[in-house]
């Protein structure tokens, strides 16, 4: 059985979809994508956007998520972070 | 005084200049491990491995040190009649050796033993306690018969490859492999360890290998942070 997701892990996968989808996504994509409800998504976007990972902003009056420089920076981190964990076993 | 020099004469500083690689290494990748830590909390094994690597690190250093001290160039004058003879040799000192020495194989076998309890769920206190008792009694009585320390440390490295030999064919991942090949590369080193009281030629051998090993665990830690980027 999977294990269950943590902070980490769904933070993670949030930065993820949003690199994959060029750093720029709609907010029910995101959660789609994310595997999240609706109130976990807000949830995890109010710590993210707290700590300057993503930004919300406004395009053609559709709500946008995008990925700042310091989220590019942190899921890199993050994905080393992952890689080390798996290689040592941790 | 127990012999310590085991390096042959060609050999001085280049096992100084091997230490020194493989406490950069340890040390590097025990920074990177409290990075780590400090993005995700929750997973202790992180500091574990830090804690580990740092005091092999630490063990190195002091092994360094101790080197330093023991040898020392130094110009003996002699005379001989009427004549008076000055030249240059290596002196062998014992004022730190001692404590240098002591803390270089308490540090190492803690420091494994450190690494190795990672795998180890559920050890209850007071089996660490008692493995802790031990190693601080071995540490002691190796003073006496060096090679047991290398024995103890051979023991734990075999465990330790082992533990990483499992993680491998979990994970299946190629960089495991190579933590595992490292892990036992260092182990084959104190083979050789063992009986450098029979000929110094051993000691070479040994940080020979011992510099492999830690190239490998440093060239597996570059491609881990490669094989990150690289992935999506």
């Amino acid at each position: 059985m999977p294990r269950k997701r943590g902070r980490l892990d769904i933070i993670t996968d949030m930065l993820a979809t949003l690199q994959n989808s060029g750093g720029e996504i709609k907010p029910t994509h995101l959660m789609y994508k994310s595997n999240l409800s609706h109130g976990q998504m807000n949830l995890y976007l109010e710590d993210m956007v707290g700590k300057e990972l993503v930004k919300k902003i406004k395009k053609k009056n559709y709500d946008y998520i995008i990925m700042t420089d310091k989220g590019f920076e942190f899921f890199e981190k993050l994905k080393q972070m992952r890689e080390f964990e798996k290689t040592f076993g941790l | 005084m127990i012999q310590v020099v085991y390096t042959p004469q060609w050999f001085y500083s280049k096992d100084l200049l091997i230490d020194t690689v493989s406490a950069f290494v340890l040390l590097l990748i025990a920074s990177f491990a409290v990075r780590y830590y400090k993005l995700n909390k929750k997973n202790k094994n992180y500091l574990y491995l830090a804690g580990s690597f740092f005091l092999i690190a630490l063990s190195f250093l002091f092994k360094i040190l101790t080197n330093f001290t023991i040898y020392y160039k130094v110009f003996v004058t002699r005379h001989l009649g009427d004549f008076i003879l000055t030249y240059p040799t290596i002196q062998v000192s014992n004022i730190l050796f001692l404590a240098g020495f002591l803390f270089y194989r308490l540090l190492t076998l803690l420091g494994l033993y450190m690494l190795y309890s990672i795998h180890q769920k559920n050890q209850s206190k007071s089996n660490i306690f008692l493995m802790v008792f031990f190693i601080l009694i071995l540490t002691y009585f190796s003073e006496l018969e060096y090679f047991i320390f290398h024995i103890v440390a051979l023991a734990l490295l075999a465990l330790i490859t082992l533990q990483y030999y499992r993680t491998y064919r979990k994970n299946k991942q190629p960089a495991s492999k190579f933590v595992t090949a490292s892990f036992a590369i260092i182990g084959v080193s104190q083979i050789f360890s063992i009986f450098v009281f029979y000929n110094n030629v051993y000691y070479v051998i040994a940080e020979l290998i011992q510099l492999v090993g830690y190239l490998i665990l440093l060239m597996t830690f570059i491609r881990v942070l490669r094989d990150a980027k690289k992935k999506g």
